[in-house]
């Protein structure tokens, strides 16, 4: 144990203030979607909170054709459709690319590391157009579909799946467990932190994801509500409380679930450095 | 045995064939029509028109695809010293720090998960002319700073709120890499005597090289798909140094419908992404082994 | 009488299931927005038959992305508005929009009815009128009049010189500034600053010449202009960035707008609004005074999409509302901009407006309020103007003829 030294201490303080430096901005803005109007560039702490922002989105804004409440909703459904499908299917083609040795598991797996190599935007004008030729434009099957399945998920569970010994399978095997049972109830509770990587990856892409709804979602009763935000934001600019509770609420459940799948977080930091 | 065999390769082949089933659709489709898009002239509407390379030869008579690069160049110039010198110090740091730590990496986690649009839009208030830090600068100094609105300090604000958004994240990878040294590699070092500062230079920093490596190229890879801070905050202003390859990309397809210039635009995006990461590694990348 | 509920029940049915569904989207404006959601349902209600549905276009930046995006999705709207002339060239090059002059007689007639007939040849692109116009309105300046008479004026400036004088008794930098000279960063403000001073100058000349697709600003009263700019930016007279709401809370005295603030303001800063003057845009110093000054107008129309599944019923519509000049009455309470009608001034259903001194100020510039050119690539001309022409002289980027002679030949590029 070595002697608490002044220069430790002075080290400590500066690295909590700077944490606090980093927090700020949420603290703001957090804080400034409960102040009235008028406050929000004049006080940190305000005479008063204030819901009206709050209503305003969920109660007010429906009115005005700008559905917060349900673009949340629209945003919730679609993150966690995408989220719970990737998770699952990723986990089926990683124990088939991971354990079970065949050409074609050899051959998809090589394909995956090739198209790992082309970035995700090259594709975006080209997906677009797929999307209108198969009618889905203004639809939540053009926010879910193309995402139903992933192949740096598929990747990262067939990474994790090898480090488990094939003992394991054999014994599941002997007492007549089916495969569906093998990789849901054997294999992934053994791989829940590349389970809880590859989920909060997926939830917060699909979550934040901007770009493309922008593209193919021109209807507001379906915009994520990403969209729906930036067009309030451009429209409403005048509407700051809002806007500002407005980001708070696109913040929060990406927040929540980093909070509550941190610890699995940071285990998985060291797997993206294999 | 060998019944067990083949239905397992049953099995495998079944779920292979539905993934790769999606991803002829949404992958493989679209890569055909890319290249298709690529040689010819289209505008949404009719058939596409073969035009050969017009479309890439056009890039080098297009100005703005030149700022745009050039752009991107500025861009690279800022973020990557930025995030590299900033997460090496922050990880340094919490591997010195003995309380508080899960408290600090939280809070520079935390940014991380930020929404793009979210926190776009609280930065653009934030740093606005009459926002805190604006009146923080005035109250101190008497002046203020047009963070988004002078060209050259766009970029840079927009790599500062990028480098607030990812230097936890990229900060914990260093720091993995710095927990996977021995400390006996350490504690042999000092018995030969070697300063803090001769070990950092000629022990820590090699071996942190993959750590430091892969940052690198996720700032790469980071810096060429930048869409939405740009987007809501500058549009792409002033004097169009925030205009990326991705803004450029979606203005050419829907702005001016030119989808077929727009996917060249990509393209030559990618590969000139690509390209920067191969020379980096080519350059920078060491085998690193612990003995 | 069995009988007769059993046809009203089959009309009912035969009805909902045979309307037309068209869908119509405004302007994100929200008081137009207000107008129009009104108007379509009192029509909603008066003909069953075809339905409307309204909403607004989705603009996450500009009106003119958001359409144009909804068109390569297949997804335009059957009707909409808010399309300036130069939009609606370039939506009928791409072939997205219906000419209106295909319904013959019966557009002649509206034409007519709502008094257009001048204004209507303005729009015509390739022979043909695609859009229907619903307002123009003038850009004028308003000056902060509590603020100068503290200074000693009793009217706004009128000259750039007098801009310079009154802002050596007024400018403090960082703190506040005589007026906004340049309206934002978005490709639509150079309607309201350059092209604005351009025709106030040049008494309402062509900044581009459309027939040979030429550029054509950068002769004296082009020169006149960018050297005021430079000189405002140079000499601290303006800033970069004035805040929000900079006007009302008097770090400028004086700022471009449009009608579409009135109603707003005078909502929202009722102890500004009576103190405000309403002005032209400065002039050189050599304008003559007697001469009256031009503005830019600043119109929009509205026009009926391609891919409309009912065109006639679209059309219907249209007639509908723009044929009952009761509509017009509810068009300025609510938005306060001057519809595009020639008989403003003289027709008696609009004389209640003109004690508003705000409206009336607007109306009586209509005629000296010059349209945009009507070219297809107005957005990116004036990305180019933007980049080329205004940042360089906000940001001091060399002598004001050589960027203004720069910004001509990369506008010349585009327009080739």
């Amino acid at each position: 144990m070595k002697r608490f030294r002044i220069a430790d201490l002075i080290f400590h303080v500066i690295m909590v203030l700077l944490a606090f430096v980093w927090i700020y901005p949420y603290l703001w803005l957090f804080i400034s979607s409960f102040k009235p109007a008028k406050e929000i560039f004049t006080t940190f702490i305000p005479s008063r909170f204030t819901l009206e922002h709050y209503e305003f989105i969920f109660f007010m804004s429906g009115r005005l054709g700008r559905p917060f409440a349900r673009a949340l909703l629209n945003s919730i459904f679609v993150a966690s459709t995408v989220t719970f499908s990737v998770v699952m299917t990723s986990a089926f083609v990683g124990f088939v690319l991971a354990k079970i040795r065949f050409l074609l598991a050899r051959t998809v797996l090589n394909f995956i590391l090739y198209q790992m190599l082309f970035p995700g935007f090259m594709f975006l004008i080209p997906l677009f157009m797929l999307i209108r030729a198969l009618g889905l434009m203004n639809s939540y099957s053009a926010l879910i579909l193309p995402g139903l399945m992933s192949s740096w998920g598929a990747f990262m569970f067939a990474q994790s799946f090898k480090t488990i010994p094939d003992d394991y399978i054999d014994a599941a095997k002997l007492d007549g467990a089916s495969r569906f049972w093998i990789v849901l109830r054997l294999m992934l509770p053994l791989t829940r932190s590349t389970a809880s990587i590859v989920g909060l990856f997926t939830f917060i892409g699909a979550w934040d994801n901007f770009l493309w709804p922008l593209m193919v979602i021109k209807d507001y009763n379906k915009m994520p509500l990403a969209v729906l935000l930036a067009t309030f934001n451009h429209e409403y600019a005048g509407y700051v409380g809002p806007i500002f509770a407005g980001a708070v609420l696109q913040t929060i459940p990406m927040v929540l679930i980093f909070l509550l799948l941190r610890k699995y977080f940071l285990q998985g930091i060291s797997l993206s450095l294999r | 045995m060998a019944s067990l065999k083949s239905r397992e390769k049953r099995f495998g082949f079944g779920i292979l064939a539905a993934y790769l089933t999606h991803t002829a659709i949404f992958w493989g489709y679209p890569f055909v029509w890319m290249v298709m898009l690529a040689f010819s002239r289209w505008r949404f509407v009719g058939k596409p028109s073969f035009v050969g390379l017009a479309n890439f030869l056009r890039i080098f008579q297009d100005s703005n695809f030149i700022r745009v690069a050039l752009n991107t160049l500025n861009f690279l110039a800022y973020l990557i010293p930025m995030l590299l010198l900033s997460s090496l110090l922050f990880a340094i740091a919490l591997s010195k720090m003995r309380y508080f730590k899960t408290f600090v990496v939280m809070s520079f986690l935390v940014a991380n998960v930020s929404s793009g649009v979210a926190y776009s839009i609280m930065f653009a208030n934030l740093f606005a002319v009459n926002g805190p830090v604006n009146r923080f600068v005035y109250s101190l100094f008497g002046f203020t700073i047009p963070w988004f609105n002078h060209p050259q300090l766009a970029i840079f604000s927009i790599c500062l709120i990028v480098t607030w958004k990812f230097i936890g994240y990229y900060g914990m990878i260093i720091y993995a890499g710095l927990q996977a040294i021995p400390t006996s590699v350490f504690e042999a070092a000092r018995m030969d005597g070697a300063s803090n500062w001769k070990i950092f230079w000629t022990i820590t920093l090699p071996l942190l090289n993959p750590s430091l490596i892969t940052v690198t190229v996720f700032a790469t890879t980071l810096t060429f798909g930048i869409f939405t801070e740009p987007y809501m905050i500058t549009g792409g202003g002033p004097m169009m140094r925030t205009t990326t390859f991705l803004i450029y990309m979606y203005d050419t397809a829907f702005r001016r419908i030119n989808p077929s210039y727009a996917t060249v635009v990509a393209i030559v995006a990618a590969a000139m992404s690509f390209s920067l990461v191969m020379i980096i590694r080519r350059i920078f990348e060491r085998e690193v082994a612990f003995v | 009488m069995r009988r007769f509920w059993i046809f009203t029940l089959m009309l009912v049915v035969v009805v909902t299931f045979a309307a037309t569904k068209l869908v119509f989207w405004t302007a994100p404006n929200p008081l137009q927005e207000e107008f129009w959601k009104e108007v379509i349902s009192e029509w909603n209600r008066l003909r069953p038959d075809i339905q409307i549905e309204v909403s607004v276009i989705p603009a996450a930046a500009s009106s003119e992305e958001a359409i144009l995006t909804a068109i390569a999705a297949g997804t335009a709207p059957d009707i909409s508005e808010n399309i300036f002339s130069g939009f609606a060239a370039q939506l009928a090059e791409i072939g997205a929009i219906y000419p209106l002059d295909n319904f013959k007689e019966d557009f002649w007639k509206l034409v007519e009815t709502r008094k257009m007939r001048n204004i209507v040849e303005g729009w015509k692109v390739k022979g043909h009128y695609y859009v229907l116009p619903i307002y123009s309105n003038p850009m004028l300046f308003w000056w902060r009049g509590d603020l100068l008479k503290q200074l000693g004026y009793d009217r706004p400036p009128r000259t750039y010189s007098e801009i310079y004088e009154l802002s050596s008794k007024f400018t403090k930098p960082n703190e506040r500034y005589v007026m906004q000279v340049i309206a934002g960063r978005n490709w639509w403000d150079r309607w309201f600053d350059f092209i604005t001073y351009y025709y106030a100058a040049s008494g309402g000349k062509a900044y581009i010449d459309a027939e040979k697709r030429k550029a054509v600003f950068n002769n004296e009263y082009g020169l006149k202009v960018t050297e005021f700019i430079y000189k405002m930016f140079k000499e601290n007279h303006t800033a970069v960035e004035l805040g929000t709401n900079p006007f009302y809370f008097g770090t400028i005295l004086g700022k471009i707008t449009g009608p579409w603030e009135i109603n707003w303001a005078k909502e929202t800063f009722p102890e500004v609004m009576p103190h405000v003057w309403l002005a032209p845009p400065p002039v050189p110093d050599d304008y003559p005074a007697d001469l009256p000054v031009y503005t830019f107008a600043d119109t929009k129309g509205l026009v009926i999409y391609e891919n409309c599944k009912d065109k006639k019923a679209a059309f219907e519509f249209i007639s509908w509302v723009f044929s009952n000049v009761e509509h017009d009455v509810l068009w300025i309470e609510k938005t306060r901009m001057p519809p595009a009608r020639e008989d403003l001034v003289t027709n008696p259903a609009f004389a209640k407006f003109m004690e508003d001194r705000f409206f009336k100020a607007y109306a009586e510039a209509v005629p000296y309020a010059v349209p945009p050119a009507l070219i297809d690539k107005t957005i990116d001309v004036q990305l180019s103007m933007t980049t080329h022409l205004i940042e360089p002289l906000m940001h001091l980027k060399g002598e004001p003829k050589d960027i203004l002679n720069n910004a001509v030949k990369e506008v010349n590029k585009i327009l080739f």
